[in-house]
């Protein structure tokens, strides 16, 4: 047996240790919203957070996963929208939307480590990450417009506490 | 690109608009099945297939053509909900399942709005229009006095309304007005208003289904080894191998055919298991010992000199006009060249995927990532031999077609190892199977000549292709171009020249050859605008003006090997120089063409008609210090027709762009021993976010014209754009794709 904790939910695993985090999160914890794209984290569709940092779950055996927090798609707003995907929405970032998962999920973690990152960060933190529809100018759009709404809460929270 | 055609009449029949009988039972000729009659009473108002009102006035429209990313699920409603008079906010949507009541489902050749427009107005209309009467009848007033608004129907003289939830009963008892009444597209509240996609909410929280997310209880999990080589066959295999691995249940061969019905599989092994990770280290695990057979001689190096070779002797003339020896033979410039363009991959981001279920009393299932659910429908009541009334097919959302989940050979073998495992078989493949086992985007060799005259101008030109045909699927042993390959940019290309040939060169097919977005296009919008630029330069004239002066006066002629069904073409006329020769002055304006550029900048632009758009891009590059360089910008300008979603075209036109730009800069697959040598996106490049320009931007042409294709067209015109913008900065032309690989070694040199 495995334990591991996605989206702060404890789960005993029955599964052969070096079995990808991705079938396991996919096809024994039903959480399907992160995606298969290519099966050697060459295009990001597959991003979770592993304490915060995000992972390619499709070349990270299950074991490698085993005592740290994992953060799906399913769980990166903690029950509500998260603003990289409310952004998401705003800008009209998806076309066929079957890498924004991992997308979003990688977004969410640049802005949690650089708050107002440039197009420089950007490329950095995103160029694995594969889009085949061509989304990224959005991506790029929908990462500033995240930005902006977390400064936003951030000084709200501020004025609020003053 | 459609190779089985529904006319226009059938499908205007299958909407139940076109022969004035709607409402009650409404027929459709030539059906297998007819819809349920029009409910009466407490159940609804269901007067079309694409439209059902229940008991409390909330609507369902159907869409009947599969979502991969274009934007259908979103536009489509739209155009109903419009001449509806729908409150979006009560429409709920439902994807058809594969069936001809609805028409054509076909989803590709950048067609569902160009063929759907019409008759869902007519279907939205047809439901108004009763209600309209229905509301007329109770106020006892004529029915030109009432209009319906948001749901509900309104007399202007009195200020009554009536909300349609109150009108469906009788509208439901209504025979058909003798004429539609359509809106006035001044009126459109809907159409030509950037919509939110329908999807987006269920996309960024990870809730969408996607084929790969299909579930069903008690489904098992397949990967197949597939013929490593195009129609290798099985000479033995070691079940152990397989078997031994753990979560493995059954091996289902798959048997080789010949290739019909057309997207049939190759011959291979199913590894079904209890995980789709058990299934893919099965199938890695299973030894098959394969007889490669006559295409394991394929290489790309001698198949590029075949067709080189090819090109150089006369070919089967698919247009022409004049006497082009004579015209080459006048005095003169003498120019020719020869274009060479690279084996491509679709690669949607979700590799093929199906589940199907073939139950034990032979009637079959099939949910996935499908682009034609009718078609499939109709393919796998032939490959098991029962009544297609027998298979049903659901598409899920796709994770990208481009042309890929057309060729449903996947579909075959979910259905194949469903009958012989039994129960419900999700049939996986991974992102190697994409790549080695896909239905390519072919490598084609183009050679131009032409002799210009005293003004510039070509009087004669001459065209040859050779590249292998996407019919091998439906003809065995054709080995030459097809007409509606060569329209698709060579024979319906728009300029006036006295004398000319254009024609097809022989080219076996050792390899599967399919459809990848824009398909034939790709190369031959890459091979006309690199010529005429050369034409341009030879002619001492600037690539713009010198276009315009080659296109002559405006006219619109009949390309002989477009499809003349009048859903393709609308009113017969395909070609329309006119809108050939706005969208470049449209485009060489708005970038403010021929300006001065900064130090290290150069521009190139290109222009091409495909699927009855017209489409021109500006590429910007600077060179870097370095001797690389950097795309600054992609302008795109696009005529396609009436626009329903403006924001969509634009979203279209961008991911064309980037789409462009991968085949533009790095796609090429190569073979060797019959085999592609490829086999991820650690080979096969595929644009990343830091390679796109810092600006890309659509213009739309305004237009009241019917609405034309747009999920393809923005597409060939990048790479040539860029090509002409690389000889701009170097003087060098560039005549291969992908031209980042030739940039390097020229540098080098």
């Amino acid at each position: 047996m495995i334990s591991i904790n996605v989206n702060q939910q404890p789960y005993e695993i029955d599964v052969d240790p070096r079995t990808p985090l991705l079938w396991v999160l996919r096809e024994q914890l039903g959480l399907i919203g992160t995606k298969f794209g290519c099966g050697i984290a060459q295009c990001g569709a597959c991003t979770v957070q592993l304490n915060g940092a995000p992972i390619r779950s499709c070349a990270t055996p299950v074991s490698a996963a085993s005592g740290g927090e994992i953060t799906t798609i399913e769980g990166i707003g903690f029950g509500g929208m998260h603003p990289v995907q409310q952004a998401w929405i705003d800008e009209q970032v998806p076309q066929c939307g079957y890498c924004q998962a991992g997308q979003i999920v990688a977004a969410a973690a640049l802005l949690d480590r650089v708050p107002n990152p440039t197009d420089a960060d950007i490329d950095t933190a995103m160029r694995g990450n594969l889009c085949r529809c061509g989304t990224y100018p959005r991506i790029r759009r929908g990462i500033k417009r995240a930005a902006a709404i977390m400064a936003a809460s951030r000084d709200a929270a501020d004025s609020s506490d003053g | 690109m459609a190779m089985r055609k529904v006319s226009r009449r059938e499908l205007l029949q299958a909407t139940g608009a076109a022969g004035g009988l709607l409402a009650l039972g409404v027929y459709v000729p030539g059906c297998q099945q007819r819809p349920s009659p029009g409910n009466v009473g407490s159940t609804g108002f269901k007067p079309n297939v694409f439209v059902a009102f229940d008991a409390s006035g909330d609507v369902t429209i159907t869409v009947s053509r599969s979502e991969m990313g274009q934007g259908v699920r979103t536009s489509l409603p739209r155009i109903v909900a419009d001449e509806l008079e729908a409150d979006l906010a009560r429409v709920s949507l439902k994807q058809s399942i594969g069936d001809p009541i609805y028409g054509d489902q076909n989803t590709d050749g950048s067609k569902t709005v160009r063929m759907m427009f019409t008759p869902l107005r007519e279907a939205g209309a047809a439901a108004r229009n009763l209600l309209e009467q229905a509301a007329a009848d109770t106020w006892g007033v004529p029915i030109d006095e009432v209009t319906a608004r948001n749901h509900g129907v309104e007399h202007g003289a009195t200020g009554r309304r009536i909300e349609y939830a109150e009108l469906l009963n009788a509208a439901a008892e209504m025979p058909l007005p003798a004429s539609l009444r359509l809106k006035d597209p001044a009126e459109f509240r809907y159409i030509g208003r950037s919509a939110t996609g329908v999807d987006n909410e269920a996309i960024v929280t990870g809730a969408a289904i996607y084929g790969y997310d299909f579930t069903l209880p008690g489904m098992k999990y397949a990967c197949v080894a597939r013929a490593p080589v195009f129609d290798a066959r099985i000479r033995d295999y070691d079940p152990a191998t397989g078997l031994a691995v753990p979560g493995v249940s059954a091996l289902c061969h798959i048997p080789h055919t010949a290739h019909t019905p057309e997207f049939v599989p190759q011959e291979g092994i199913a590894v079904v298991a209890d995980s789709s990770w058990a299934a893919i280290r099965g199938r890695d695990a299973l030894v098959v010992d394969w007889d490669l057979g006559a295409n394991a001689d394929y290489n790309t190096a001698d198949y590029r000199r075949e067709l080189a070779e090819s090109v150089r002797s006369p070919g089967t003339v698919h247009r022409s006009a004049g006497n082009v020896e004579a015209g080459l033979a006048a005095e003169g410039t003498l120019l020719e060249a020869t274009w060479e363009t690279a084996m491509l991959a679709q690669a949607p981001m979700e590799p093929p995927v199906a589940t199907a279920w073939v139950h034990e009393n032979g009637d079959c299932e099939i949910w996935g990532s499908i682009q034609d659910v009718q078609d499939t429908q109709r393919l796998v009541g032939l490959w098991l031999g029962i009544d297609p009334s027998r298979v049903r097919v659901q598409a899920t959302l796709l994770g990208g077609g481009f042309g890929r989940k057309s060729q449903t050979d996947y579909v075959f073998e979910a259905v194949e190892a469903s009958r012989q495992a039994g129960g419900p078989v999700k049939l996986i493949w991974t992102r190697e199977d994409d790549i080695r086992h896909c239905y390519y985007h072919s490598e084609a060799v183009q050679l131009m000549r032409a002799r210009l005259g005293e003004d510039g101008l070509p009087t004669g030109w001459l065209m040859r292709a050779a590249y292998p045909t996407i019919d091998w699927m439906f003809q065995a042993g054709r080995e030459e171009p097809m007409d509606w390959e060569l329209g698709m940019g060579w024979t319906n290309m728009p300029f006036e020249v006295p004398n000319f040939s254009i024609e097809g060169c022989r080219a076996r097919v050792p390899i599967r050859i399919g459809w990848l977005r824009s398909v034939c296009n790709v190369w031959h919008a890459f091979s006309i605008n690199g010529f005429v630029d050369e034409m341009a330069a030879a002619a001492g004239e600037d690539p713009v003006a010198y276009r315009l002066r080659l296109l002559g006066k405006d006219r619109t002629f009949d390309a002989p090997n477009e499809p003349q069904d009048p859903m393709e073409s609308f009113n017969g006329t395909t070609v329309d120089t006119g809108r050939y020769r706005r969208v470049l002055q449209f485009l060489a304006e708005r970038t403010d063409w021929g300006k001065p550029l900064p130090e290290g900048h150069y521009r190139g632009i290109a222009v091409h008609n495909s699927f009855y758009s017209y489409t021109a891009s500006v590429v910007e590059i600077a060179v870097q210090p370095d001797g690389s360089f950097r795309i600054v910008s992609v302008d795109t300008a696009v005529d396609c027709g009436r626009i329903v979603n403006p924001d969509g075209v634009t979203a279209q036109v961008e991911g064309a762009t980037i789409y462009g730009l991968s085949i533009a800069l790095h796609g090429e697959l190569t073979a060797s021993e019959g085999r592609v040598q490829q086999s991820n996106f650690s080979d096969y490049r595929i644009l990343r976010i830091h390679e796109i320009p810092g600006i890309i931007r659509a213009h739309l042409v305004e237009s009241d014209a019917p609405p034309s294709g747009i999920g393809e067209p923005p597409t060939p015109v990048i790479a040539p754009a860029l090509a002409s913008a690389l000889h701009a900065a170097s003087g060098r032309r560039y005549r291969r794709l992908p031209l980042l690989a030739d940039w390097n070694a020229s540098r080098g040199q």
